[in-house]
């Protein structure tokens, strides 16, 4: 994998622009969504009601790799392990969708199931990322002074390591496996994760109704959960989302270079890899589970850039 | 001047002692056993005497905080330790890698400049709404691609369907060149996305009205004009982008079969030899205090309205700019404003 993708264009436009929506209407967004009257049914039918057609469409892919990971034998019923060697290594067909490997296994039904291993570890390091990278972050925007300098300093450092490095070196320290992997590429996402969240949480901080909140004497950590952290939220879905395109993008390029999933147990990354001996008979063996890879980050980017434009707009 | 570049040598100096730091930690403090891990299967064969010779004979049985007094001390001198695998010196071995993984980033690095500016130039110069639309989708597709993927695609059409150019090894001149396209296409489809964005405010500022009204062409207010302005934020990227770079050789390398960096990279990854893997941390964070070093030594001569913090004449310069004319002077707060921001995103391309 080359440069741990993320849309540059997504973050960078993240801080400055909801300096235009002022206290009051966060206030009554707040109020309206606490009373109930647009509940999260609402939001998100709100929410499809905005997206372009595009994004529309990436949410649909992603729904489908979802199903995929979460319920495989619906959409391919096959044995992923089983093959026919009478049939090994045909073109795409229409029994064969995406054609068969070197041992005559149907390669969709094996992209199908390789979706969950990839698909969990792309959460699980999204999970560790977020985590990490929002106690780093909240502690540096709200604690402020020293501790922001040390935090940032330290995020400084890991961000000076190429994010594929990082997680080499972690991988050689806890050593392979697909949770390893996600552990290492989860890890190796937090300090930009705290840096988004760090600058989030100063810009609502330093908003007039955190002052208010201050003022009349509540406790610090009340005014964190109470308002600071709510409000801050909004940007955090979009990252989520963002962070999903990398870690599926970074988890299958460890997995291509064999540090995660151990054939036969299907995975993306691991199956282009397998298809590699076999690049010059069968493109599909290659060809096909990388294209699978590359709309899935698609997708995800595109429903990050819209999540994100979305709630900008609303907030 | 000398007092701005001693302090910023001092900081390049301060993020590598962190990172060697950093590394440290990981590879050799994590709760995971490194004997075990260097002996690798053999582990499970040997007694718990052997491995206790085997931990002494490379200094692990010393305290932790002496190992790694002993490592920056090591490193000062410019010795980065010896691979576990073959006993050679990891510098050695970096220092022979590093030509074949030279040629790729290098054209790499021109590959992907030339065609991320033109990418994002020709999507804001056409009158072609279409064509516009279609060249803005180009980069989110580019940073979605895989990397392995690419690079085995490129393999299958010029290699085995065209026989344009070889397929794997370094040994020729043109075997670098699909590796370098692999390399640039994600570090390309960023320089064009930061660009157009960047083009686009750039074009809104009312001193490119100015420009308009003054009867310049369209090709004048671009090239001459906005693309000055627009490249200077896309140029604090430069970092992030080499870094990219050369982490992406780890997967390029493999990909193609050449023995640079990356291809030592991964092949210590597998035979978890710690201390190659260190150094090439180490090398890539060298690399990237220098880029990073020079783009920001390099920024006031690109940009004269800003000056090097611990000048006394930022003020005057921004006194200056307002008396040239009223043009430059809000896009100067704004180049210097987007210069701290985009740091403080910490976005990676």
């Amino acid at each position: 994998m080359s440069a741990p993708t993320l849309d540059p264009s997504a973050r960078a436009a993240a801080p400055g622009d909801t300096f235009a929506t002022t206290a009051a209407d966060r206030f009554a967004d707040a109020e309206a969504s606490r009373r109930g009257s647009i509940g999260p049914v609402g939001r998100v039918r709100r929410l499809l009601r905005a997206l372009p057609l595009d994004a529309i469409l990436a949410a649909v892919w992603l729904l489908l790799v979802l199903v995929a990971a979460v319920l495989p034998q619906v959409i391919a019923a096959g044995d992923r392990l089983a093959g026919i060697p009478r049939e090994k290594l045909q073109g795409p067909s229409a029994a064969h969708l995406f054609g068969t490997d070197q041992l005559g296994r149907d390669l969709f039904t094996r992209v199908v199931h390789g979706t969950r291993l990839t698909l969990r570890s792309a959460v699980l390091a999204i999970g560790i990322g977020l985590a990490s990278g929002a106690v780093l972050g909240v502690l540096a925007g709200y604690v402020g002074r020293w501790v922001d300098d040390v935090v940032m300093r330290v995020t400084d450092v890991l961000l000076a390591i190429p994010s594929l490095l990082l997680s080499l070196a972690l991988i050689t320290a806890l050593g392979f496996g697909t949770t390893n992997v996600a552990i290492a590429v989860g890890l190796a996402s937090a300090a930009g994760i705290a840096r988004v969240l760090r600058a989030e949480v100063v810009k609502v901080r330093t908003s007039t109704y955190v002052e208010a909140a201050v003022v009349a004497g509540n406790h610090p950590l009340r005014v964190l959960l109470r308002h600071v952290l709510p409000n801050s939220t909004g940007p955090v879905i979009a990252l989520a989302t963002l962070e999903l395109g990398t870690a599926v993008l970074a988890i299958s390029s460890l997995s291509f270079l064999g540090y995660g999933a151990v054939p036969p147990t299907p995975e993306w990354g691991s199956l282009v890899s397998t298809g590699r001996d076999y690049l010059q008979g069968a493109w599909w063996l290659t060809t096909l589970p990388g294209l699978v890879i590359a709309l899935t980050v698609l997708a995800a980017n595109r429903l990050a850039r819209a999540v994100d434009a979305e709630g900008r707009r609303t907030r | 001047m000398t007092r701005y570049l001693l302090r910023r040598l001092l900081q390049a100096v301060g993020v590598l002692w962190a990172a060697y730091t950093a590394t440290f930690l990981i590879l050799w403090a994590l709760p995971g056993d490194p004997v075990r891990i260097l002996a690798g299967s053999d582990a499970t064969d040997l007694s718990d005497a052997q491995l206790d010779a085997l931990r002494h004979e490379l200094g692990l049985d010393r305290p932790l905080w002496l190992q790694y007094v002993d490592g920056i001390g090591q490193v000062l001198r410019g010795d980065l330790g010896r691979s576990i695998g073959s006993g050679r010196p990891v510098a050695d071995l970096l220092a022979a890698a590093l030509p074949s993984t030279l040629q790729i980033t290098a054209l790499g690095i021109v590959l992907a400049v030339l065609g991320g500016t033109g990418v994002a130039i020709a999507a804001t110069l056409t009158r072609s709404r279409v064509l516009a639309r279609v060249l803005l989708a180009l980069p989110p597709v580019g940073v979605a691609v895989p990397g392995f993927w690419f690079g085995l695609l490129l393999i299958q059409w010029f290699s085995f369907q065209l026989r344009w150019l070889p397929a794997l090894g370094d040994k020729t001149w043109t075997a670098a060149i699909l590796p370098s396209i692999a390399l640039a296409l994600p570090s390309g489809a960023a320089i064009a996305q930061l660009l157009s964005k960047s083009l686009a405010t750039t074009l809104r500022e009312p001193y490119v009205d100015a420009v308009w009204a003054k009867g310049a062409g369209r090709f004048r207010v671009h090239f001459a004009h906005a693309l000055r302005n627009a490249a200077l934020p896309a140029l604090t990227y430069t970092g992030v982008i080499v870094g990219g770079l050369l982490s992406g050789t780890v997967v390029t390398e493999t990909v193609f079969s050449r023995s640079g960096i990356g291809r030592l990279t991964a092949t210590a990854v597998t035979a978890q030899d710690i201390p190659i893997v260190q150094g090439v941390v180490l090398f890539a964070a060298l690399v990237f205090v220098v880029v990073s070093l020079v783009v920001d030594l390099l920024y006031p001569l690109l940009d004269p309205r800003i000056r090097l913090a611990g000048q006394r004449s930022r003020d005057r310069a921004r006194a200056a700019a307002g008396a040239r004319g009223s043009a430059s002077a809000p896009s100067s707060a704004r180049a210097a404003h987007s210069h701290t921001e985009l740091e403080t995103t910490g976005v990676r391309p």
